[in-house]
């Protein structure tokens, strides 16, 4: 079997696109013929299962406590003793997003779980409690992406750690420019510091309005900072892409696209395409 | 799932954190703050042992706390201990976002804030800002001589 592709979707700011893109790269790898597992440790507000439409039913779940083991319960030290007693424990994780991809979705336990992995003494220890479960008990899958939380916290060092390539949707921006160039000298820090390679392996330009001279300039001026690393297609911004999310699905489940969301989709396709391209290298 | 380990490793790790029985989905999400330091902080350095009984009023730092206090900063920055901090208090959690909901609420709070700690914003008054001054508040009413140190880290 070849090597599992791994990517994390990150950047230590809110609502640049993150679970759009977790959700549409997903499909698109999964459309290329791949088993493309999906996790989100993004927060309890399971952004991702909602984009499928599968947070009803999850949510009923949890209400009815049966909801357990669950993402957060991988974390803990009592899980390889939780998983021996279970059958199948993926699958007991394991939802169908109904477009291709499987999921993980994210729990309200990994709510406390931030301050609890703090407990941890160990830090190598502390921060690689996803890659352990990933790399014990999740096979089958040629391709895992992993939906982090918009902050650095112990939970989104564990899916750095876990996918050690990552991918960061952007605005184009003075603040967004300012924010990519920080996250990328922080993750060759965390490199430095510890035994882990984590790379950013793919920059994508997200929402972009039609070419106004200032875009321009900021398209330049990423592609100069970025350069072999910015995805080769822009996302263009599309009510589309959010009337979809709303509605429970991607934009590959929607019909009647607009200009803005056809392109929006080849876009996605193309990203997808070099994403995996990049991952195998 | 009968067995009775199992059933007792579901209760240590069901977690405390269950859904907010009114079916609000967004009550309760965490909050979250980025700054320049983790809540390490306060925990690795053994800031308990001054409290003795004498500083009921203003508590002290020991000497070696600013000593304390300056490695876990260079460990956040060097990207050993994680930029940002949360708390757990679904009401808290609720509070911050109606503020951050609400134009108005968001710059009377933010405001205030500002004022009280004398410290800059950098992008609005973000949902993480907020916090970020309330705590920084908060450790500046309570405990005075702890928040000196802090500031002078900054
Ligand atoms: N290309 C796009 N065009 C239009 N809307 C978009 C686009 N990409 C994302 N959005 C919308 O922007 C909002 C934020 O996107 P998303 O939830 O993916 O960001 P995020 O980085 O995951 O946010 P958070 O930090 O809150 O997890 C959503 O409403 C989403 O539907
Ligand atoms: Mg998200």
């Amino acid at each position: 079997m070849s090597e599992q592709l791994r990517a994390a979707s990150f950047l230590d700011k809110g609502g640049t696109g993150k679970t759009t893109t977790v959700a549409h790269l997903g499909v698109a790898l999964s459309e290329r013929g791949n088993d493309v597992l999906l996790i989100d440790l993004a927060g309890k507000q399971a952004d991702l299962a909602k984009n499928f439409g599968v947070w009803e039913d999850y949510r009923e779940r949890i209400e009815a406590e049966d909801d357990w083991p669950n993402i957060s319960t991988v974390f803990r030290e009592q899980w390889t003793r939780i998983a021996k007693k279970i059958d199948d424990p993926l699958d007991e994780l394991v939802y169908d997003t109904g477009e291709g991809p499987d999921l993980i979705p994210a729990h309200p336990g990994l709510d406390g779980l931030d301050t609890e992995l703090n407990d941890i003494e160990e830090i190598e220890e502390r921060y690689s409690r996803l890659e352990e479960f990933l790399d014990s008990y999740v096979s089958g899958y040629d391709v895992v992406l992993i939906d982090l939380p918009g902050s650095t916290n112990n939970i989104s060092y564990n899916g750095l750690w876990a996918a050690q390539h990552v991918v960061v949707p952007v605005e184009a921006g003075p603040f967004e420019a300012q924010q990519a160039e920080t996250l990328k000298s922080d993750l060759e820090r965390i490199s430095d510091r510890f035994d882990v390679d984590v790379e950013l392996t793919m920059l994508v330009m997200n929402k972009t309005d039609q070419r106004t001279k200032l875009s321009e300039e900021f398209a330049d001026e990423y592609s100069a900072a970025f350069d072999g690393v910015l995805a080769p297609h822009e996302v263009p911004r599309s009510q589309d892409v959010r009337n979809a999310a709303v509605e429970g699905r991607t934009l590959y489940a929607e019909r009647g696209l607009s200009e803005s969301a056809k392109r929006a989709l080849e876009a996605f396709e193309e990203n997808a395409e070099e994403l995996e391209r990049r991952l195998k290298a | 799932m009968t067995d009775d380990e199992l059933e007792e490793l579901r209760q240590q790790t069901r977690g405390t954190d269950r859904i907010d029985a009114t079916g609000d989905e967004d009550a309760g999400v965490d909050v979250e703050a980025d700054s320049g330091s983790g809540d390490d902080a306060a925990s690795d350095t053994g800031s308990s042992s001054s409290r003795t009984a004498s500083d009921a009023k203003s508590p002290t730092p020991a000497d070696d706390f600013d000593e304390c206090l300056a490695s876990t900063v260079g460990s956040v920055e060097r990207g050993v201990q994680p930029k940002s901090f949360s708390a757990s208090d679904p009401v808290l959690s609720a509070f911050f976002q109606t503020v951050y909901r609400d134009d108005e609420a968001r710059e009377d709070v933010g405001e205030a804030l500002v004022d009280h700690v004398d410290v800059d914003v950098e992008d609005g008054y973000t949902k993480s800002e907020l916090v970020r001054l309330s705590v920084l508040a908060g450790v500046q009413e309570a405990a005075p001589e702890y928040y000196e140190e802090l500031v002078e880290t900054f």
